[in-house]
C-alpha cells in the first residue's frame, strides 16, 4: 500500500495505469504535466513517482530535479515512448530507479513499482 | 560613356605622336628646302649676269650690238631668263634689249656692272685695291630679267611629292602600330572573351590562346592553370555538397524515426495497457467498456498518423475550382465543434458576410485550415480563445488565426515551418509544413506572426484567382 503519483500527458495512459496500481492496492493520484505533477509533490509527500520524459510546460528530467529538491531521495520511475540509449542513460544518472519504454508489459511496471519501494522503505 | 580599350589608346596615341613629328619635320624641312633651292636659283641668276657682264665688256666697248645680240640670245635660252639688257649707262637706250614672249616689267631682274677686264684681274689677284675698282666707272651695265614660275613649280612639285611621302610614311608607321598593337592586345581580348565566358556560362573547360607574345602566353597559363584550380575546387565542392546532402538526410530519417518511435508508442502502450486491464477477471463491464473505446480512438490515431505521412510522403497536385471560401472557414470550425466540446464556445470568427469566392483545391485548403486552427485551439488551451478572420485585397485572400495561447518560442520561430519539428509533446510536425506546402501549391505563403500582446497567430495568403502558368512554379513547393 503505497501513495504513488502518475506523471503522464496522455489521460489515458494515466487511466491505464491508475486501474493498474489501484488494483494492487495503491493509492494513484494523476498529473497531466510537470507543473501540475510539482502541485501535487509540494501538496503531498508520495512513495513513488511514475514520470513520462515527454511533456508540454515542463518535461519529466525537469520535473524530477525540483521534486529531488524537496526531497533527495524521491524515487522515480520514467516511462517513454523514446527508446534511445541516451535518453535512458540520462534519465538513470539523474537518479532514476528504473526506465521503462511504451507499451510495456503490466507485470514490467508492476515488478519495477514493487522493487523500487522496496528500495524506498530501506531507505 | 563607354571608355577607350587599350588597343584604341595606343593606337590614338601612337597615330597624335606620327602626326606631330611628320608635321613638324615636313614644315620645317620643307622650309629649309625652299629656302636654298630659292638661294641657289637667286646665285645661279646673279652667276649668269656676272659672266655676261664679262662676256660683253668688247662688245660694250666696240658697241658691236651683233655680238651683244649673240650673247643675250644665247641666254635667253635658260628658261627662267625672261629679258637681258646691254646698255652703256642707266639712262641711256640700251646697246641691246632682247625680250621672251612672256616678260612683264614687273619681273625680278639682277644687274651687274660691265668692267674693264684687266682692271678685273687685278683686283681679283690684288684684293687690297679693290677700294680702287670701286672707284673705276664701269663700262656699262647688264640686267637680266627672270621668271620665279619655274622654281615656284618646282618647289610646289616638291612640296606636294614631300606631303604625299609624309602621309605615306604615316600611313606606313600607323599600319606598323596597328598590327603591333592588335598582337598585344588580342590575346588579351581572347583572354577577356574566356574569362567573360567562365563568368556567364560557368564552362571551365574553354579554351585560352595565349598569342606570340611571351607575356601574354605567361598570362593565358596562368589563366589555365586558375580554371584547372577552379575546375578541382568546385569538384570538391561538388563532393562536399553530396556529403552534405547525404548527412542532411540521415539527419531528417533520425528526427523521422525519432518522431515515428514516439507517435506510434504512445498509443501502442494505451493500447498494450487497455489489453493487460481487459484481460482481468471481474472487471466492471463500464470500464471493459472504457477500455475498449481507449483501443478504438488508439487504433483511429494510428491510422490518422499513417495517413498524415502518406499525405506529406506523396503529395497530389491542386484541383483548383471555384470554392466558398467563408464556407470553407464555417465548414471547418463546426467540424472542430463536433470533435471539440468547448471549440464553438472558444472560436470566434470574424469574416465578411456572403460568400468570398476563390480558385482552390478545397480538400487541401480545408486541410490547411484545419491545421492551423487545431494549433491555435491547442495552443490556447484549456480554455483560450482563437480568433479567426479573412479578408480580400488586391485579389490575394488573407486568412489570420490568432490565439490567447503562450505563443511561439523564440528559438522555434525559424524552425516551425520544417517537417518533424514539434514544440508539443505530441505530434508529427508534420501539421504546419503541410500547411506551407498547400497554401505554396496555391501561390501563396505562411507566416508566422508576431504579435506584440503575446499569443501566437498565422496569416494565410494566397490569390483568389489561381494563374495557371503559377502552377508549375509553385509545384515546387516542399
Amino acid at each position: 500500500m503505497a501513495d504513488i503519483l502518475v506523471v503522464d500527458d496522455e489521460a489515458k495512459m494515466r487511466h491505464i495505469l491508475s486501474i493498474m496500481l489501484g488494483l494492487k492496492g495503491h493509492r494513484v493520484d494523476e498529473a497531466g504535466d510537470g507543473v501540475a505533477a510539482l502541485e501535487r509533490v509540494r501538496e503531498k509527500r508520495y512513495d513513488l513517482l511514475i514520470v513520462d520524459l515527454k511533456m508540454p510546460r515542463m518535461d519529466g528530467l525537469t520535473f524530477m530535479r525540483h521534486a529531488q529538491e524537496l526531497d533527495p531521495t524521491y524515487p522515480v520511475i520514467f516511462i517513454t515512448a523514446f527508446g534511445s540509449v541516451e535518453s535512458a542513460v540520462e534519465a538513470m544518472s539523474h537518479g532514476a530507479v528504473d526506465y521503462l519504454t511504451k507499451p510495456f508489459e503490466e507485470h514490467r511496471i508492476l515488478l519495477s513499482v514493487e522493487k523500487a519501494l522496496k528500495v524506498s522503505r530501506i531507505m | 560613356m563607354k571608355s577607350p580599350g587599350i588597343h584604341m589608346r595606343f593606337l590614338v596615341s601612337v597615330w597624335a605622336m606620327i602626326l606631330v613629328i611628320v608635321v613638324l619635320l615636313g614644315t620645317v624641312g620643307g622650309q629649309v628646302a625652299e629656302t636654298f633651292m630659292r638661294e641657289r636659283f637667286q646665285e645661279h641668276m646673279g652667276t649668269l649676269a656676272r659672266y655676261l657682264a664679262l662676256n660683253a665688256e668688247l662688245g660694250v666697248i666696240l658697241e658691236d650690238r651683233e655680238m651683244l645680240e649673240r650673247l643675250c640670245k644665247n641666254l635667253l635660252q635658260e628658261q627662267d631668263v625672261m629679258a637681258v639688257t646691254v646698255s652703256k649707262a642707266l639712262n641711256e637706250k640700251p646697246l641691246v634689249q632682247l625680250k621672251k614672249m612672256r616678260f612683264a616689267p614687273s619681273l625680278p631682274q639682277v644687274e651687274h656692272a660691265v668692267m674693264l677686264s684687266s682692271r678685273l684681274e687685278e683686283n681679283l689677284i690684288y684684293e687690297t685695291n679693290a677700294g680702287d675698282a670701286a672707284n673705276e666707272k664701269p663700262l656699262g651695265t647688264v640686267t637680266i630679267h627672270y621668271s620665279r614660275a619655274g622654281i615656284d613649280e618646282l618647289i610646289d612639285g616638291m612640296k606636294s611629292r614631300f606631303f604625299f611621302i609624309i602621309i605615306g610614311v604615316a600611313l606606313f608607321f600607323s599600319a606598323c602600330f596597328y598590327w603591333i598593337s592588335r598582337s598585344l592586345v588580342s590575346p588579351l581580348k581572347r583572354l577577356v572573351n574566356a574569362a567573360t565566358e567562365v563568368a556567364r556560362k560557368g564552362d571551365l573547360n574553354v579554351k585560352v590562346d595565349g598569342g606570340n607574345l611571351p607575356e601574354t602566353r605567361i598570362l593565358a597559363d596562368s589563366f589555365r592553370e586558375m580554371l584547372l584550380s577552379l575546375a578541382q575546387s568546385r569538384a570538391d565542392l561538388d563532393r562536399t555538397y553530396q556529403e552534405m546532402l547525404r548527412q542532411q538526410a540521415l539527419a531528417e530519417l533520425g528526427k523521422f524515426s525519432m518522431m515515428v518511435a514516439h507517435e506510434i508508442k504512445n498509443p501502442l502502450g494505451i493500447i498494450r495497457g487497455s489489453l493487460d486491464v481487459l484481460k482481468k477477471p471481474d472487471l466492471p463491464r463500464d470500464m471493459q467498456a472504457t477500455m475498449v473505446s481507449y483501443m478504438e480512438n488508439e487504433l483511429g490515431r494510428l491510422n490518422r498518423l499513417v495517413e498524415d505521412f502518406l499525405r506529406f510522403a506523396r503529395p497530389r497536385s491542386p484541383h483548383f475550382e471555384p470554392t466558398d471560401l467563408n464556407a470553407l472557414l464555417k465548414d471547418t470550425i463546426d467540424r472542430f465543434a463536433l470533435e471539440m466540446e468547448d471549440a464553438s464556445r472558444r472560436i470566434a470568427l470574424d469574416v465578411p458576410p456572403g460568400p468570398l469566392w476563390g480558385e482552390v483545391d478545397g480538400d487541401m485548403m480545408a486541410q490547411a485550415l484545419r491545421n492551423v486552427v487545431k494549433n491555435a485551439l491547442e495552443a490556447a488551451a484549456p480554455e483560450g480563445k482563437v480568433w479567426i478572420s479573412s479578408r480580400t485585397l488586391n485579389g490575394h485572400c488573407r486568412i489570420v488565426v490568432r490565439d490567447e495561447g503562450p505563443g511561439i518560442p523564440k528559438e522555434a520561430r525559424d524552425r516551425i515551418f520544417e517537417p518533424f519539428y514539434t514544440t508539443k509533446s505530441q505530434g508529427t510536425g508534420l501539421g504546419l509544413a503541410l500547411v506551407l506546402r498547400i497554401l505554396q501549391q496555391h501561390g501563396g505563403s505562411a507566416e508566422l506572426l508576431n504579435l506584440e500582446k503575446g499569443g501566437g497567430g498565422f496569416r494565410l495568403v494566397f490569390p483568389v484567382k489561381h494563374k495557371k502558368d503559377e502552377n508549375g512554379a509553385t509545384e515546387r513547393g516542399k
